[in-house]
């Protein structure tokens, strides 16, 4: 049916196309183009036939006197007919109709016109002929020589009848004419015999033409009149209304299957686009349909065996799964009947009854044994459906069947399994137990008897008794542990409790379990877990943790003794150090001072072999802090430079200082651990490299980000290297690249593992790159925050340097690139080179050209030529050719500054230079004003600028007492001597003391103690002496307590005398806070920013000035006030008062003043508000001097 | 495989219906269009003067001017390779043989004078007796005249097939075969060509009146007044008129020996009036093209005068006016390398 409707709907559109066919036929048969070209023609030739009738005229009346112009249009008449019947042959070359009757007809008519044409043209030719020559031929008998005799009766009748009335004829042709000439010719013919030969030929000729005339003129005049009468005009009228007339009734036929084609085209178009959708629709459907068919397929094949048979049980199809779990491929199961694959296991009447069942046409299930192909067996539930053929008998069979084998063999398993597990239970001491819930009984499995020492194993018992046999301590615990497991607040319950056993004595239990089931409530309705006797763990537990309280004990009593230890050993090392630097400095004999030499160095490595092995210990007994405070990197790095230079300088090695431009300035972390680990890579580097040089580099490691920099410290050498297998060891403790090495430079071998310890609990990481006999580089790196950006840039946004030409002069490379570096990150223009000569020459090309160095840096140490013979040449040679020298030495020499004094050097720097430092005086140099002159670092100018003090000297030990006297007098000071805290008091309060050096561990009163007193009394009368502590206690603490106890200053023993004297130098300098480093906004802010101030004033002078004026008259009378009001000891008058000096000076954008005054502000009554006021006085004081001094410009 | 038969089905009906649909918007519109037909212009300017001089350049294609020019002195376009259409109309002599009657193969001897192919173009028929309406039709005539040529179009396609300069030529200026409709268009193109312009009566006719000797004017004022212009007019002083030969006497009678070729445009119409008519020879270059009449029986131009004078104009003249007709006559010699021979 629905493949007679496809076939009925192909044919219908075939049919339909051969309709639209038919119908653009029909309808495309008139070609209005063509029709347009062939209406013309028509047309055009009616008004050809018009034109040559035209032409004929006026060649019989002689207007036209050639036959071109009726040739050429009879030619294009000729041209269009054929024209007409190339085009249309259909109507006028083959056609049957009317219109080609017509057209032969036409034709014809035109032949025979044309033929008169001919005709025409031939006798009107003749015609004119005679009419021209008749008059001649007249006047040739009248006159002349020939003429006929005068009075001849001829005379009169040629002229006067025979002219005359033949011209007339042609005019107006008459009977009477006609008649009157033939009279005329007749007589002449008769006559002419009478008359000479001359008259006779004359006579013929008049009758020859006149007769012509009279038989021309009529034959012409026929001849054009039926030219011009001819039908052919009418024919062709008719011709192209018959055309016309056709072509419309075709047009009309043609719109008319147009429309009907329209009609069906658009119908067609309509069915055509539903045809579409439908078919579009039905083959997404048929499809989908399929698609499912596949899936229902893919779903029975993926879970299913399935096979279908013939009739006969013979097997023609089996799917991929039959396939698998019988082992036989398709090939060889098909074909093959269901026997092949039995197991022998059923009997014989089983498929009898089988076959009975699907026979009838029923379906049969039952589960089947068969067997593999590999002889192993099968199980399968089967079910076989017959399928019926029409008369209801079956056709064939599918079966679908299901692996159950496994279930067949689970059932001998699980009896297997549970044998298993008591055995299991049995064998590891553990007690399985099952709670029910609902009725509180628990389960327990048998050897939970044994456990508690039970006669007869209770297996069943009540959790209520359970609980009760619980030691009491533990019953709380174990009750809140189960009733959250029964919440559901935890999924597991786990304990360990001690339990009750029939002898009295505790067994401890580990107990687990689980709920195992819920209700719909998600109440707990049964658990189940296992017990375990863990007695035995328990004991050794407890043992381990006595040993391991007892090993911790020990620990700390060693780490004491340590640090007493460190105590003890410092004390007499003061001694030994500080004497022996005292005796060298008498008079002594070279060998006295070489034997002094010897103990002062061997004591400063022993000093350092100790501090090493105390770092260690405690690195080891985990008692090293880090801490973490706000820092200058620079400044550590100068500092820490500095104190090495001297090292490396008397190896002669040089000491380089390179610090990437974009490494912040201020950071948080511990200086002094950093600084110890530098000193200690540096230290190695000096002691392991015998020439070249050493170089310190920091750079930052990718962006800052989230204010945290990773900085990376280098410490470069140019020495004996390490070896690649070593790398690992040198860092473990006891140990230097080879055991031979301590023999040869000395040293713990600690010195790296305490650095890479330090590094490791600062959160970083250290290695080496290294290559024997080139020298080795140690990298670090840490990570810390950032408290403010380069310091560079007031300098750099200045400009005041940039562009700036610069000479640098120095034999050492790396130096050369460091300083051009420097210089041109400033964007200055450096040049370098590098020895005296090339100086001498660039300078002079420079000067040549009129450009001369605005600074030159000249290294004092070079080979050759040093830097004061270099300059005295640049003075005697080419005078003018920088403006000012400045001088680099690796090491300060007595006499040095004199010299640069001599030769008018304006700066004396001792490498390693820091920017900061080289920049400082670089400007100063070139006369930046706010900048002071650069003090000329050397060791030696230390003690010629030093001030004397007033000092007192608090310190029990009498060694100490001596060296430090002895060192202090030396350096030009005064001390009185007290010999404990309390003393020191009494001496105090004396008065006369500009500082106080106080040892910390004092009797009868320690330096703590006594500085506290003091400070408390000092209070009372507003004044603040200096207190600088001095301790061997180099434990961690030591400094937080001295600074807690109000002392500016410390000193660890044995007392480097470079320190003491520079703690001093502050101290004479009135910037005795020695303890910069953790106050770091007061002494690096600036007392009072103008610029700033000025801006914050809108530039305004006027305004500036009065401020200016109430700040001098009100600032300080505030400070008073605040001062009664500490002194009286109201707290909320001073934090008034505080608080209107801060906004007083917020103005001056002075820093320091607002930091001092929020501070006191903050403490008010507070422990450190003293302090605090004390340093609020200074800076006030400080501020009023600078705005009392500002001249505004 | 059904649907896909079925959908192109469809498709396809749903194009024919576009394409009908939009074909016919097409034809509509061309219907409202006007259309006029353009006629073939002239070769010869309207002129309603006796005559007129011919123009100094003609519209022509040069490929095929060439092409017939190589085909006009070809021999293969004879049967036996003896004679080419050169051989009788030799173009530097007048376009004519001077020969009393054309000699075709084997040395033939034809039955008629050679007319001149020069101002062919300008005729209104071809042969003397009109029997070929257009240069196209009477270009092949020779060539298949046992008499003349002898040849046949197979024999002679055949010919120049073999030839690749002219299959080349051939495509170049007609872009095809080697036809024989092509030869005859190719001949008849360059037969246009052989067009005399530029002669002195021509000038004399532009305005040059000082050109013309003062018989030679007279003969020109005799020309008109005999009546000789009542048939040689237009602007081949003839070529378009047949007359009959012996007007005014009996020139056949007078001659005897009556000839095939003496039946004139009889031989065409086989019209008893069409007897002993001729088609107006062109007196241009008529100076050139002795000996005279269709059947050269007048070797000369006085000769020929003075038959026309009694046979046409049924008059006698003086020794001097035939001397003055003869002399005017001469000029009508024009320039022959013109368009068609200068390349």
């Amino acid at each position: 049916m629905k493949q007679f409707g496809a076939k009925f709907k192909s044919l219908l559109g075939l049919s339909l196309l051969a309709l639209l066919g038919f119908l653009y036929v029909k309808s495309s048969s008139v070609d209005a183009g063509l029709h347009q070209q062939v209406s013309a023609q028509l047309r055009q030739l009616r008004e050809l036939d018009d034109r040559i009738n035209e032409y004929v005229l006026q060649a019989r009346y002689r207007l036209l006197k050639n036959y071109d112009p009726i040739v050429t249009a009879q030619k294009q008449f000729n041209d269009v007919i054929t024209d007409l019947v190339a085009e249309r042959p259909d109507l006028f070359a083959t056609g049957q109709g009317e219109l080609r009757q017509k057209f032969v007809q036409y034709l014809e008519e035109r032949k025979r016109v044309a033929e008169r044409i001919e005709m025409f043209k031939s006798q009107n030719a003749v015609l004119r002929n005679s009419e021209r020559y008749l008059p001649i031929a007249v006047m040739s008998v009248l006159e002349g020589s020939d003429s006929l005799n005068e009075g001849d009766p001829f005379e009169q009748l040629i002229r006067d009848v025979l002219l005359h009335e033949m011209l007339m004829y042609q005019l107006l042709p008459s009977e009477s004419g006609h008649q009157k000439i033939m009279d005329v010719l007749s007589e002449l013919a008769l006559s002419k015999e009478s008359y000479p030969l001359i008259h006779q030929q004359q006579f013929e000729t008049i009758i020859l033409h006149s007769g012509i005339l009279l038989a021309y003129k009529d034959a012409c005049d026929q001849a054009l009149h039926e030219i011009i009468q001819a039908p052919t005009i009418v024919l062709a009228d008719e011709m192209y209304n018959l055309y016309s007339s056709n072509f419309q009734q075709a047009e009309h036929e043609a719109n008319l299957y147009r429309f009907w084609l329209m009609v069906f085209a658009l119908c067609g178009l309509i069915y055509g686009a539903y045809a579409l959708i439908k078919m579009t629709q039905a083959q997404r459907e048929l499809a989908r349909s399929l698609r499912e068919l596949e899936f229902q397929k893919f779903a029975l094949d993926q879970h299913s065996i399935v096979s279908i048979s013939d009739r006969a049980g013979i097997i023609t199809y089996i799917n991929h799964k039959f396939s698998e779990i019988s082992q036989y491929p398709p090939s060889e199961l098909i074909g093959q009947d269901h026997r092949i694959l039995n197991s022998g296991f059923h009997p014989r009447v089983f498929f009898q009854d089988m076959w009975a069942t699907i026979a009838r046409g029923e379906v049969w299930q039952g589960e089947v044994r068969n067997r593999k192909k590999s002889g192993e067996f099968y199980w399968v539930d089967s079910t076989i459906v017959p399928f019926l053929d029409a008369e209801g008998k079956p056709e064939r069979y599918v079966s679908i069947r299901t692996d159950i084998t496994q279930r067949k063999t689970n059932d001998g398993l699980i009896k297997e399994a549970s044998a298993r597990l008591s055995l299991a239970l049995e064998g590891s001491n553990l007690v399985m137990w099952d709670w029910n819930l609902s009725n509180n009984e628990v389960y327990l499995s048998e050897y939970w008897g044994d456990l508690l020492g039970l006669e007869h194993a209770a297996t069943w018992t009540t959790a209520t008794e359970l609980n009760q046999l619980a030691h009491p301590d533990d019953q709380a615990m174990l009750q809140l542990r189960i009733i959250a497991v029964l919440k559901g607040e935890d999924s597991f319950y786990e304990t360990e409790h001690r339990v009750r056993r029939v002898s009295g004595d505790w067994v401890w239990i580990q107990s687990h379990g689980k709920v195992v089931e819920r209700d719909e409530n998600g109440r707990a309705l049964r658990m189940t877990g296992t017990n375990a006797d863990i007695t035995a763990r328990k004991l050794t537990e407890a043992a381990l943790q006595k040993a391991k309280e007892s090993a911790e004990e020990v620990s700390r009593l060693k780490s004491d003794f340590l640090s007493n230890m460190s105590h003890e050993i410092r004390t007499p090392m003061n001694g030994i150090i500080g004497m022996t630097e005292l005796a060298l400095d008498t008079q002594l004999d070279e060998e006295q001072r070489e034997y002094l030499t010897l103990v002062k160095s061997s004591a400063a490595s022993l000093l350092g072999i100790i501090n090493d092995i105390l770092d260690f210990s405690k690195i080891e007994a985990g008692r090293l802090d880090v801490e973490v405070i706000e820092f200058s990197l620079e400044d550590l790095l100068r500092d820490t430079m500095k104190s090495l230079a001297h090292r490396a300088h008397q190896k002669n090695l040089e000491l380089l200082l390179h610090i990437a431009p974009d490494v912040p300035e201020r950071l948080m972390g511990d200086p002094g651990r950093i600084r110890q680990v530098l000193v200690n890579l540096v230290g190695n580097a000096v002691k392991f490299t015998e020439r070249g040089e050493v170089e310190v580099s920091v750079k930052l490691l990718g962006e800052i980000a989230d204010g945290v920099a990773e900085v990376q410290f280098s410490v470069r050498d140019t020495g004996i290297g390490i070896p690649l297998d070593k790398f690992k060891v040198i860092f473990e403790s006891f140990s230097q690249a080879d055991t031979s090495t301590t023999r040869n430079y000395g040293g713990t071998g600690l010195g790296l593992t305490i650095s890479a310890q330090l590094v490791e609990l600062m959160g970083g990481q250290i290695w080496p790159e290294s290559s024997v006999g080139k020298g080795s580089t140690f990298f670090f790196n840490l990570k810390m925050p950032v408290t403010s950006i380069s310091p560079y840039a007031a300098y750099q946004a200045t400009g005041k340097v940039s562009g700036l030409p610069v000479l640098v002069v120095d034999d050492n490379k790396t130096n050369r690139f460091l300083l051009t570096e420097m210089l041109e990150n400033w964007k200055m223009k450096p040049v370098a080179v590098a020895s005296g000569k090339e100086a001498l020459a660039e300078l002079a090309r420079a000067a040549e050209q009129g450009q001369p160095y605005s600074l030159a840096l000249f290294d004092v140490q070079m080979p050759d030529m040093s830097g004061f013979e270099l300059v005295e040449a640049v003075q005697r040679y080419a005078a003018g050719s920088a403006e000012a020298i400045m001088m680099l030495t690796s090491e300060g020499q007595r006499g040095d500054a004199q010299r640069c004094r001599e030769l008018g050097i304006s700066s004396y720097l001792l490498k390693p230079i820091s920017q900061s430092e080289l920049l400082d005086a670089i400007m100063t140099t070139l006369g930046e004003p706010e900048r002071a002159q650069p003090t000329l670092v050397t060791r030696h100018t230390l003690r010629e600028n030093r001030k004397n003090l007033n000092l007192l000297l608090a310190e029990d030990n009498a060694v100490n007492q001596t060296l430090a006297l002895r060192l202090l007098e030396k350096l030009g000071h005064r001390v009185t001597l007290a010999k404990n805290g309390l003393e020191a008091v009494e001496q105090w309060s004396k008065g006369g003391f500009e500082a106080i050096l106080m040892d910390v561990d004092m009797p009868k009163m320690n330096g703590y103690e006594a500085t506290t007193e003091i400070r408390k009394l000092e209070a009372k009368i507003g004044q603040h002496i200096p207190i600088v502590a001095m301790t061997a206690h180099a434990m961690r603490g030591s400094r937080e307590e001295c600074l807690q106890a109000g002392m500016d200053g410390y000193i660890s023993k044995p007392i480097d005398t470079e320190a003491l004297a520079s703690e001093l130098d502050n101290i004479a300098n009135g910037n005795f806070s020695s303890l910069a480093e953790h106050e770091p906004e007061e002494s690096k802010a600036l007392i009072v920013d103008f610029v700033k101030a000025r801006t914050l004033m809108d530039n305004n002078k006027e305004l500036f000035e009065e401020i200016s004026r109430l700040f001098l008259i009100d600032g300080m009378k505030h400070l008073a006030e605040a001062q009664q009001a500490f002194s009286a000891g109201n707290s909320e008058q001073l934090k008034h008062h505080a608080h209107t000096i801060k906004g007083m000076v917020g103005v001056f954008a002075a820093e320091r003043t607002t930091n001092a005054a929020a501070k006191v502000e903050s403490l008010a009554g507070l422990a450190g508000t003293e302090q605090a006021m004390i340093t609020l006085a200074k800076e006030l004081k400080l501020l009023h001097e600078a705005v009392k001094s500002y001249q505004w410009t | 495989m059904k649907i896909t038969r079925s959908t192109i089905l469809i498709i396809l009906l749903i194009l024919s219906c576009i394409l009908a649909v939009s074909i016919l918007w097409h034809n509509k519109s061309v219907l409202n269009q006007s259309l006029t037909y353009n006629l073939k212009e002239g070769v010869i300017p309207i002129s309603a003067d006796a005559v007129q001089p011919i123009p100094l350049s003609l519209n022509l294609d040069q490929a095929k001017v060439a092409l017939g020019r190589t085909l006009f002195s070809d021999v293969r376009l004879s049967g036996d390779d003896t004679v080419s259409c050169a051989s009788c109309h030799v173009v530097p002599a007048g376009g004519s043989n001077n020969q009393k009657h054309a000699i075709g193969i084997h040395g033939q001897e034809g039955g008629i004078n050679t007319p001149t192919i020069l101002n062919s173009g300008f005729n209104f028929v071809q042969f003397w007796n009109g029997r070929a309406a257009t240069l196209e039709d009477q270009a092949g005539g020779p060539v298949t005249n046992p008499g003349e040529m002898g040849a046949t179009w197979p024999q002679v396609i055949k010919k120049l097939s073999d030839d690749a300069d002219y299959q080349k030529a051939f495509a170049q200026a007609y872009g095809g075969k080697i036809t024989e409709e092509n030869i005859r268009s190719a001949l008849a193109i360059y037969e246009r060509s052989l067009f005399t312009p530029n002669s002195r009566f021509d000038q004399y006719l532009r305005g040059n009146k000082a050109i013309l000797t003062k018989n030679e004017v007279h003969g020109f004022e005799l020309f008109n007044n005999l009546g000789c212009i009542s048939c040689h007019q237009g602007i081949n002083l003839g070529g378009n008129m047949y007359e009959r030969m012996g007007m005014m006497a009996d020139y056949f009678g007078d001659r005897g020996n009556i000839t095939e070729a003496d039946n004139g445009r009889y031989a065409v119409t086989h019209n008893e009036a069409d007897r002993h008519y001729f088609k107006v020879p062109s007196l241009r270059n008529i100076a050139l093209t002795a000996p005279y009449f269709h059947d050269g029986s007048a070797e000369n131009l006085q000769d020929a005068v003075r038959i026309m004078v009694k046979y046409q104009l049924g008059r006698v003249i003086s020794e001097q006016d035939l001397g003055n007709l003869v002399e005017f006559l001469n000029t009508l010699t024009g320039e022959i390398d013109a368009q068609g021979r200068a390349q």
